[in-house]
């Protein structure tokens, strides 16, 4: 019995190193690959000739849509930061998904909207539009108020109503930086193929002043967990997606502020309404349509183009919130899973796509597994404790090295954290967020993935305290 | 089978790299912060100190030699720095003077041999000097191109020509037409787009052949690119653009015409613009080959720069393009027709209302709205019309467009225009859109005469928003013949809806 279980340690170790092989081996090459073209990027983005594109009528339009459900508090700040976006033709779409607070009302009684009856062309399934609200006070805002259908309903509402070449899909909960919406635009304009998809980078607002819609003193929030998430974005803006961007191997691209293609969405069939993270699940729609079509495209990320956005303050609403991402990308890649290991898709089909399968979407099972048995084995003596550290010492030394690097790229490109002091609290965090914070996080995705093998396709509901009760706010 | 436990100094040596690589770049984002903060103090005070010497160039009080004398004393990179600012910063001024101070100081050509080698440098500038017209090298001097492709060659390239492109127009140009030959897909991006900047006629036939390469053969520029190129030339530059009109492919042809409709449209915002702008060769290549093309998308583009011909020819061009038999000529030639100068094109305009395509009839409706005359007829089209799709886009046109404060003005007045604001009030209602009626009914400080009007018309379909509007009257403490009619719809609708339930 006591061989057995010993056999039994062996091949789970087996399979636990190999794992960690894998993905340190693919994070080390994403890193590398970033570190070269992020860099050169951003020199070449410091030139981008922002004042040209606005003055240009080449600058194609956009819609910026806003679902919004019970966000009373935020959408206000929302709606005015898109407002005094630096772009020259936009439509700003808010979709009131059936709010039971005062999101409607707010924005009526704000903006002095007056209702009216408009034509609705429905192109894309949601649920109909109840009533239209608008004024002449400010004619590139229209709210449309409609029944509850969830974040992708409203969306698919939103695209049904726009009339831009293009629309930006906005969390009501994100401030976009003013020259932002035009660096997503920017790859849209100097690409010799149709780009249907731009993606930019989202950041933490927490601890952050937000002063007429608009961030203007940037700063770290006090608590420790929103600082970790302030290091884990770092990382994944800064060197997962760029660095799948350059094999041209793009599969997420987050929904609180990112461009599509109209007409190639709505070719797609728009945002599916049968996962939980309907912005990973519309990019995977998007390939296989392209694809299947035969027409060249493009998908783009670039980390030039900034947004900001609420981050949960704490374990209670962290915790649903990455349940939600690990179910919704286990339901995206069990949905596209024919385009694993297809040679059709290029890199993303043969590498992208087994990546985010085998190891972002269900390896945080073996992650959860190896956090339990190595120290396991250690206690039960199956492993000498020398081992045992330098098992340990890895993990920490690589998770701390990714993390390093991001934020060396941030401190190479984007800047945006201005104090020497912001410098060394993500050095430290990028250090200790390993101790505690990322296994937690490893056990919250785990529950995630057994919660979709159980059959749950519900959506948790978070309670959002508002990106303006993290933020310190000002009116001028 | 490999153990963990037989990897173990593997697992050492290992540890020890990632714990130095940490180290690694734990000090370079430290070096990194330090160095910036001292660059940019550096930059800031060499900017203060050297400000006076360039504005003291600008006026006239300093000669370019005495200037690069001083200037050339700012040797570290954060003076370089500061220097490049100020000259680029007082640019649209003094640009020749800029360009021969950045020259003195050996910039121009530090730039140009980062570009392009030190060789053709040599060759590019003696081109300058001797104001001889630029020639393309006899052979690749780049050396192996999938090198000059990599980002990590062609950034820094791409930088310089950048730097380059903002010389004197006559400089610039020189530069640029040489970046566009470069494999390095950011150098001739940059290249493109100093090229439009020159607004030079010899820089046309270069971005009509990138044009040409992105269209027919293969090329990493984008179209869009190129076309934001070409808009930056104006009015003036467009006879540069006759020969091109009647290019073989018609995708080009597009591009073309295209662009030239961007310049005019660009022109038209600082005044209304007419044929004797445009030169003859331009305006009868647009007329009689633009206007008339076999590519229908040709025909749309060309209806936009006809209009600003505004003359006998234009009107008629307009009219048989308003009746193309395809759709997006309509709806360019529809929108092009939003002028007062075409109002005698209405009829033709008021028919389209009734085009099968929703895009043709917005805009007709709003082309309608914008002509001023048209105002009329929209309205009396609204009223007239059984067509549904026709009505609908009327009614949104009305909503949007803000016309709604003339209906209700016009309710005011008596006679003719009270009868037929009247009338469309009544459409709204039997079209179920009287959400803003309603809303403006509910106002308390609109005329009693007025909302007993809007009462009447609305109560010929009577809507949900229509008897919450009524109910808030009730409540507002209305005079006797406001809640007299108030009272009556009321009624009314409860009787419909009893009838209803019946």
């Amino acid at each position: 019995m006591h061989t057995f279980i010993l056999h039994l340690f062996d091949y789970c170790n087996a399979v636990i190193l190999l794992y960690f092989i894998v993905t340190n081996f693919v994070y080390m090459v994403l890193m590398l690959i970033c570190l070269y073209t992020v860099t050169l990027h951003s020199k070449f983005a410091s030139r981008t000739a922002v004042a040209e594109y606005l003055d240009s009528p080449v600058t194609p339009p956009v819609a910026l849509l806003v679902p919004a459900f019970n966000e009373q508090d935020a959408v206000i700040s929302t709606v005015v930061s898109l407002m005094q976006l630096n772009y020259p033709e936009k439509e700003i779409i808010v979709i009131d998904d059936g709010s039971t607070d005062r999101t409607l009302p707010n924005l009526i009684e704000h903006f002095q909207l007056l209702p009216m009856d408009f034509i609705y062309r429905p192109t894309l399934g949601c649920k109909s539009p109840e009533a239209f609200y608008y004024s002449h006070r400010y004619p590139e805002l229209l709210v449309i108020s409609k029944q509850n259908g969830g974040k992708s309903d409203a969306l698919n509402c939103g695209i049904n109503m726009s009339r831009s070449p293009y629309f930006c899909t906005v969390d009501a909960d994100t401030v976009i930086e003013r020259d932002a919406l035009v660096r997503l635009m920017a790859p849209v304009i100097n690409s010799n193929v149709n780009t249907i998809v731009s993606g930019g980078v989202v950041r933490i607002a927490n601890g952050c002043t937000l002063e007429n819609g608009e961030l203007k003193n940037i700063d770290l929030p006090k608590t420790w967990i929103e600082r970790c998430q302030i290091v884990e974005y770092i990382r994944t803006f800064m060197f997962g997606r760029p660095g799948w961007n350059s094999l041209n191997a793009t599969f997420i691209a987050s929904g609180a502020f990112c461009l599509l293609h109209r007409e190639s969405a709505i070719g797609a069939g728009g945002f599916s309404t049968d996962t939980v993270t309907e912005d990973i699940d519309i990019i995977a729609s998007l390939h296989e349509y392209m694809r299947k079509k035969k027409w060249d495209y493009r998908m783009v990320f670039t980390t030039d183009p900034v947004c900001w956005t609420e981050a949960p303050d704490s374990i209670k609403t962290l915790a649903p919130q990455r349940r939600r991402w690990q179910m919704g990308l286990v339901q995206t890649v069990m949905k596209h899973n024919k385009m694993i290991m297809s040679p059709r898709y290029g890199l993303l089909g043969m590498l992208g796509m087994p990546f985010h399968a085998y190891v972002e979407a269900i390896g945080c099972l073996v992650e959860a597994m190896g956090t339990i048995l190595i120290p396991f084995s250690f206690l039960v003596g199956a492993m000498p404790v020398t081992l045992f550290l330098l098992i340990m010492g890895l993990a920490v030394g690589y998770g701390t090295l990714f993390s390093l690097g991001s934020v060396l790229l941030e401190e190479a490109t984007l800047r945006r954290y201005p104090k020497a002091r912001h410098l060394m609290i993500l050095v430290w965090y990028a250090i200790i967020e390993n101790f505690g914070y990322r296994q937690m996080i490893t056990f919250i995705r785990a529950q995630g993935v057994v919660r979709y093998f159980l059959g749950v396709r519900t959506w948790e509901q978070v309670a959002h305290r508002g990106i303006t009760r993290l933020t310190t706010v000002k009116q001028g | 089978m490999i153990l963990i436990e037989d990897l173990t100094s593997f697992v050492v040596s290992l540890l020890i790299g990632i714990i130095g690589l940490n180290l690694v770049f734990f000090l370079f984002v430290l070096w990194r912060r330090l160095t910036r903060q001292r660059f940019f103090k550096e930059k800031d005070s060499a900017k203060a100190r050297f400000r006076p010497v360039v504005e003291n160039l600008l006026s006239g009080k300093l000669t370019v030699e005495q200037a690069i004398v001083v200037l050339s004393r700012g040797t570290s990179e954060a003076e370089k720095d500061a220097i490049w600012s100020l000259l680029s910063g007082f640019y649209v001024e003094g640009r020749q003077k800029c360009t021969l101070v950045l020259y003195g100081l050996g910039r121009v050509e530090e730039w140009s041999r980062e570009a392009f080698g030190r060789k053709r440098t040599a060759e590019l500038l003696d081109m300058i000097k001797n104001n001889r017209p630029y020639t393309p090298p006899a052979k690749d001097i780049l050396g192996p191109r999938a090198l000059n492709k990599l980002k990590m060659k062609s950034v820094p390239k791409a930088l310089a020509v950048d730097n380059l492109a903002q010389l004197t127009p006559e400089w610039a140009f020189v530069f640029c037409a040489e970046g566009l030959l470069d494999p390095g897909m950011e150098v001739r991006v940059m290249a493109m787009r100093g090229l439009g900047k020159t607004k030079l006629r010899p820089a046309l036939p270069h971005l009509f052949r990138e044009m040409e390469r992105c269209i027919m053969e293969k090329s990493d520029l984008s179209l869009r690119g190129v076309k934001t190129a070409l808009i930056e030339f104006g009015i003036d530059d467009l006879v540069s653009y006759t020969p091109y009109l009647t290019h073989a492919n018609p995708r080009f042809r597009f591009f073309v015409v295209d662009s030239a409709r961007e310049i005019c449209n660009r022109a038209a915002i600082g005044g209304v613009l007419n044929k004797n702008d445009f030169s003859p060769e331009f305006c009868e290549a647009v007329l009689g080959h633009s206007a008339v093309d076999s590519f229908s998308d040709v025909r749309a583009r060309a209806a936009s720069i006809v209009k600003h011909f505004r003359d006998k020819r234009a009107v008629e061009t307009l009219r048989n393009l308003l009746a193309d038999e395809n759709e997006f000529v309509r709806l360019h030639a529809v929108r092009a027709c939003a002028d007062r100068y075409y109002v005698e094109l209405i009829p033709e305009v008021t028919k389209l209302m009734k085009d099968p395509k929703w895009r043709v009839r917005e805009s007709a409706a709003k082309a309608l709205a914008e002509i001023g005359g048209g105002l009329s007829d929209l309205y009396s089209e609204f009223i007239t019309t059984s067509d549904l799709y026709e009505s609908e886009q009327i009614a949104e046109q009305i909503q949007r467009g803000g016309l709604m404060p003339h209906i209700i003005a016009e309710l005011h007045e008596g006679g003719e225009s009270r009868n037929r604001a009247f009338a469309v009030c009544q459409k709204f209602a039997v079209l179920g859109k009287s959400s803003l009626l309603s809303m403006i009914l509910s106002a308390p400080e609109l005329g009693d005469d007025v909302r007993v009007q809007i009462i009447q018309a609305l109560s010929i379909a009577p809507s949900a928003p229509f008897r919450t509007a009524l109910q808030s009257v009730m409540k507002q403490n209305p005079s006797q013949v406001l809640a007299q009619a108030a009272s009556t719809a009321l009624k009314a609708r409860a009787a419909q809806s009893a009838g209803g339930t019946a």
